[in-house]
């Protein structure tokens, strides 16, 4: 059942860049993008247990995000991308804001969910905001990295995988050790962190594959 | 404390709808929906305490969805309705759908009073469910409303002023009933209901006023 969960969700992250590459067009990746983005932070709260190892729920649609820049990088202009970025980091930063602020409102004395909603949001105060910090360094290296690799011919997608292996590194490593150490320790989280990096790595290879197979796919809406 | 929050998530909202705009024109005011949408998935579970009755979280996100609509007629015509309603349904839906998804998959050991809250709060709770239907079907169905008052009182009288108030007064009104018929009716008593849809109402004309800001400052601005 967490597999099949697990493999829907990453089929539906991937499908979804792949409708709106073929019917639809910048505007809407815009906004796939903000969604993706909210997604990743909410799902970042949660710790999975999937194959026999725990891994942060974040990770499938933080890969997401990232190809979505690929592809913005790929297709249109540089300050389209920085665009992109710019609209993510305060997407995430207003989302970061009002989490913060409803969990500290007085609650109503017949509401059942606020101390799960105190405990969600105050627990992963260092999550909140590392979150945030992680992917703007992430975004702005994989940019940096994917407007060099635009420029290359030779063996392309071999570069871009070792590229992403080596970004994700840096990512998982600030934004889930960090995070995580802060909550339950560091041992505890270098754990969770290798986990989440072995799954995301073999996610991300396999979605910067279909990537490249939908760029060969013909859009209807130029 | 409670109403310094509100008014603080308020003002969060208009620099979001300025800041969007300057950004991205119309297509930063169609993010501000997504995120507004978003985010109103997460916090309209929880209730808190105003004037002694229950209230859902995230009101300035619902009345900013009204502003970056009213915006959106004002600047590109009424012919943007459909679109901005589809915004605000996808993204909904959308958000619902992986947050709760998520909820469902097995929790780890590790970090346990997080994943449990998580649990708690998503994974397709029923009370949750009704509250999201309520909160999609009374702000989709207004929002379309709104544009076409909006555009009406706009027409017969030509001032920003007028139509933004009349639109917001009518229809926050009904959106405000049918959101707490169609999410609490059964767990409340009447007068509570009734206490929630005028308490609702109020704040959400107290936010759509605080809203005339964006709605001048951005209508003013000339695109490019």
């Amino acid at each position: 059942m967490n597999v099949m969960i697990f493999l829907l969700l990453s089929i539906i992250c991937i499908g979804l860049i792949f409708i709106i590459h073929k019917y639809f067009g910048k505007e809407e990746l815009y906004f796939l993008a903000i969604i993706y983005a909210i997604v990743a932070l909410m799902m970042s709260f949660k710790t999975i247990k999937i194959f026999g190892i725990d891994i942060n729920a974040s990770i499938i649609f933080d890969s997401g995000i990232i190809f979505i820049l690929y592809y913005f990088i790929r297709k249109y202009k540089y300050n389209e991308s920085k665009k992109l970025m710019l609209s993510i980091l305060i997407c995430m930063l207003i989302t970061s804001m009002f989490l913060i602020t409803t969990s500290i409102m007085i609650p109503s004395l017949y509401d059942e969910f606020n101390f799960s909603y105190q405990n969600m949001v105050l627990d992963n105060l260092p999550t909140i905001i590392i979150y945030p910090l992680s992917l703007l360094i992430t975004m702005s290296l994989s940019s940096y990295c994917f407007r060099q690799l635009k420029e290359e011919e030779d063996y392309r997608l071999i570069k871009t995988i070792l590229t992403i292996i080596g970004i994700t590194f840096i990512e998982v490593l600030i934004f889930i050790y960090f995070s995580y150490a802060f909550m339950i320790g560091f041992k505890k989280a270098l754990i969770i962190s290798l986990n989440s990096y072995l799954a995301k790595v073999i996610l991300m290879i396999i979605f910067t594959i279909f990537l490249n197979i939908i760029f060969k796919v013909k859009k209807v809406k130029e | 404390m409670n109403y310094i929050i509100l008014l603080l998530e308020s003002l969060l909202v208009c620099c979001m709808m300025i800041l969007f705009y300057k950004q991205g024109k119309k297509r930063g005011l169609y993010l501000c929906v997504a995120i507004m949408a978003s985010i109103l998935c997460v916090t309209s579970f929880k209730l808190v305490d105003i004037l002694g009755f229950q209230v859902n979280l995230g009101l300035p996100l619902v009345s900013g969805i009204f502003i970056s609509s009213n915006i959106i007629v004002q600047k590109y015509g009424l012919d943007e309705v459909k679109k901005i309603i589809i915004t605000f349904l996808m993204s909904s839906i959308l958000v619902f759908l992986f947050i709760n998804l998520t909820g469902v998959i097995s929790r780890s050991e590790y970090n346990l009073v997080s994943n449990l809250a998580y649990d708690n709060l998503f994974a397709y709770n029923l009370s949750n469910l009704r509250i999201f239907v309520g909160g999609i079907l009374s702000t989709s169905l207004m929002l379309y409303y709104n544009s076409y008052i909006y555009y009406y009182i706009r027409r017969s009288k030509n001032r920003l002023l007028f139509s933004n108030i009349g639109s917001m007064l009518i229809i926050q009104f009904i959106e405000s009933t049918i959101f707490i018929i169609l999410s609490y009716t059964f767990i409340y008593s009447s007068t509570e209901l009734f206490g929630m849809i005028v308490i609702r109402y109020l704040i959400k004309v107290i936010v759509g006023l605080v809203g005339l800001l964006p709605v001048y400052v951005i209508v003013k601005m000339k695109d490019k």
